[in-house]
């Protein structure tokens, strides 16, 4: 490659930006806010509290091992702070000394793990953890959640990534219950292995390897070094903590009928759980809204972390996540929706004839740009429109079917960011994004597949609804 | 210049602050920590920015100076120093993406800037507070030393 391509290379590479990004003014936003706020506080509190505080604070760290612990590790719990500046509800929380210190550590070859912080209420558990190393460059972990007696839970979902953290920074998982309530206690199974962080970089796959790579039946994790089991037991007063609010308010959405079933309050999230009107013509797949009190705050759906919940048996997001209002003493509180994605029931599976490269209709703003066959398989490629810039979403669902009504999984989907360039040398436009379908071992020339949404639908006049 | 406009501007920039803070830094990590750092100053200083046509060269100069102190905090543990101008054959060796890195500082901003970040010559010159012509120059020397011969049509478009 001569030095001109190798440039050409290197831009066309950065135009990959990490998600943390996205989040920056977020993270900015919040840390101001936090900034304003200690400013007001040290410009009001008077000389005589400054000596009662530190009178106290020599009698807590004296009589309290909770708090001497989190005294003596208060950069960390500045960390905590920094770490958790991407949303709202947790900043509020730790800002509100909504935190429970665990200080458990283990070690095993030369890897220490230790479970800083939680913060964990009736329904979400958020795990802060080190993992140090003197032996190894990067690690990354897997986390696994079990009873006490080690025996499987069900109705949780976890959310855990932590490529790329650098050693002896924190890191995040999150145990969200769907279904039930937080035990008082549970056991973290924490895989630890080596990060291929520095291998990814500079060994970006060529397209025969990506060919390889989509068509591959499962990507295994590197080779465990250690497997840590701590048993976390939570503060009751912390697994009691929430509010729920019965509110069964049916109400019209761009034609459609729904009801407002429950709002549940908590410190770490909001959530909303609709029902659907079995007259409806359509599948609600996703809502822009927010949540606004009678201060003019507003909390927003979130984005970053679990943001719905599926329903068992229907194609329907049932059950939808925000930022909490919990510490916000809001008395009054009004959901607005702004915006739906709906999935008309007529598209639950689409025709799509593989050798001509058409559909016999396709999610709005989805164009379906090639089919190529290889063997007994095929690799499918779509553009679909982008709703917001350098973000991606989901187009097909993970199964689809033959002419006979067989069901087939998916191994992998794979999607490119806008503008990017595809296998037949041809270049998205800046506003598009590229999605891959690989069908293994699928010989057939036709193929049903499974949209996530049908159309997107901005409303003229928001829907209100009173919630508190 | 307000909260909101501010905020409003900062949504388009944010690929572009990344990509010359990772050319800058060398690492993902610490390209996101700079330009955390740098949108976080920019917010709490915004109202002193009265024109908006700056923006981009006011922001770009905040970055900057987010990573020159970066560098220094970071100094004893980075395993990258500079190479001197007269290293041709080092420069030679190495890939784009590390020959950047280790250009020495006053050829290595107006690079990322200019060929990276697409900023427009003159605005390059504004964000380094130099003039255009030492701009210029510099960038001459620095695509020497890179062995790169760009056409206006394969520079990154500097208006978007």
């Amino acid at each position: 490659m001569d030095r001109n391509e190798e440039y050409k290379t290197l831009l066309s590479e950065l135009e990959e930006t990490p998600l943390k990004l996205d989040f920056t003014l977020e993270r900015a936003l919040a840390r101001k806010r936090s900034t304003l706020r200690r400013r007001r506080k040290a410009i009001f509190a008077p000389l005589g509290s400054v000596v009662a505080v530190l009178a106290v604070f020599v009698l807590l760290v004296n009589v309290s091992p909770t708090f001497a612990y989190a005294a003596g590790r208060l950069p960390l719990l500045r960390d905590l702070a920094r770490f958790v500046a991407f949303s709202p509800s947790l900043s509020a929380a730790v800002e509100n000394e909504y935190v429970q210190p665990m200080d458990l550590e283990q070690s095993a070859n030369g890897i220490t793990a230790r479970i800083e912080y939680v913060i964990v209420d009736q329904k979400q558990l958020n795990i802060f953890y080190t993992l140090q190393t003197e032996t190894y460059e990067m690690l990354e972990s897997s986390p696994n959640i079990l009873g006490v007696d080690r025996k499987a839970l069900e109705g949780f979902s976890v959310l855990s990534g932590d490529y790329g953290a650098e050693n002896d920074s924190l890191r995040k998982i999150t145990v969200d219950f769907s279904q039930g309530t937080m035990p008082e206690a549970l056991v973290l199974d924490l895989d630890v292995y080596k990060s291929d962080v520095g291998v990814k970089h500079s060994e970006a796959p060529t397209p025969a390897s990506e060919h390889d790579y989509l068509f591959e039946d499962s990507h295994t994790l590197p080779e465990t070094l250690s497997t840590f089991s701590f048993t976390l037991r939570f503060d009751p007063n912390f697994t009691a903590t929430g509010e729920v609010l019965a509110l069964e308010r049916s109400f019209m959405l761009d034609g459609q009928k729904l009801t407002l079933v429950t709002a549940e309050i908590y410190p770490t999230h909001t959530r909303l759980s609709f029902a659907p009107d079995s007259g409806n013509t359509a599948w609600l797949k996703s809502l822009n809204f927010y949540i606004e009190n009678e201060k003019g705050e507003r909390f927003e759906g979130i984005t970053n972390g679990i943001s719905a919940y599926g329903s068992i048996d229907s194609p329907m997001m049932a059950t939808y996540m925000l930022e909490s209002s919990f510490f916000s003493d809001s008395k009054h509180l009004t959901l607005h929706i702004t915006g739906v994605t709906w999935l008309d029931k007529d598209m639950a599976r689409v025709r799509l004839d593989l050798k001509n490269t058409t559909a016999e209709t396709l999610p709005e703003g989805v164009d379906f740009v090639s089919a190529k066959r290889y063997d007994d398989s095929w690799l499918l490629e779509f553009t679909a429109t982008q709703i917001k810039e350098n973000n991606s979403y989901q187009v097909w669902d993970w199964n689809y079917y033959d002419a006979e009504g067989q069901k087939y999984a998916f191994t992998s989907m794979s999607s490119t960011s806008a503008g990017a360039t595809y296998s037949d040398g041809n270049k998205a436009e800046e506003n598009l994004f590229g999605v891959r379908l690989p069908l293994k071992d699928y010989p057939y020339d036709e193929v049903w597949l499974c949209p996530s949404f049908s159309r997107r639908v901005i409303l003229d006049t928001p829907v209100s609804l009173e919630i508190k | 210049m307000n909260e909101n406009e501010f905020a409003e501007l900062i949504q388009d920039k944010r690929a572009e602050l990344y990509r010359t803070a990772y050319l800058y830094l060398g690492s993902e990590a610490a390209a996101l920590d700079a330009v955390d750092e740098a949108v976080y100053n920019g917010l709490m200083s915004c109202k002193k920015l009265r024109s908006p046509e700056y923006f981009r060269t006011w922001m770009t100069r905040i970055l900057i100076n987010t990573c020159i102190t970066e560098l220094r905090h970071r100094k004893r543990t980075l395993n990258v120093s500079e190479l001197p101008e007269t290293a041709v054959e080092e420069f030679d060796a190495l890939p784009v993406r590390d020959a950047v890195l280790r250009l020495p500082r006053e050829l290595k901003e107006p690079i990322i800037l200019r060929y990276f970040s697409g900023l427009t010559t003159a605005e390059t010159a504004s964000a380094l507070g130099v003039p255009q012509g030492t701009a210029a120059t510099r960038l001459r020397r620095a695509l020497k030393l890179l062995r790169l011969e760009l056409s206006e049509e394969e520079v990154l478009d500097g208006s978007k």
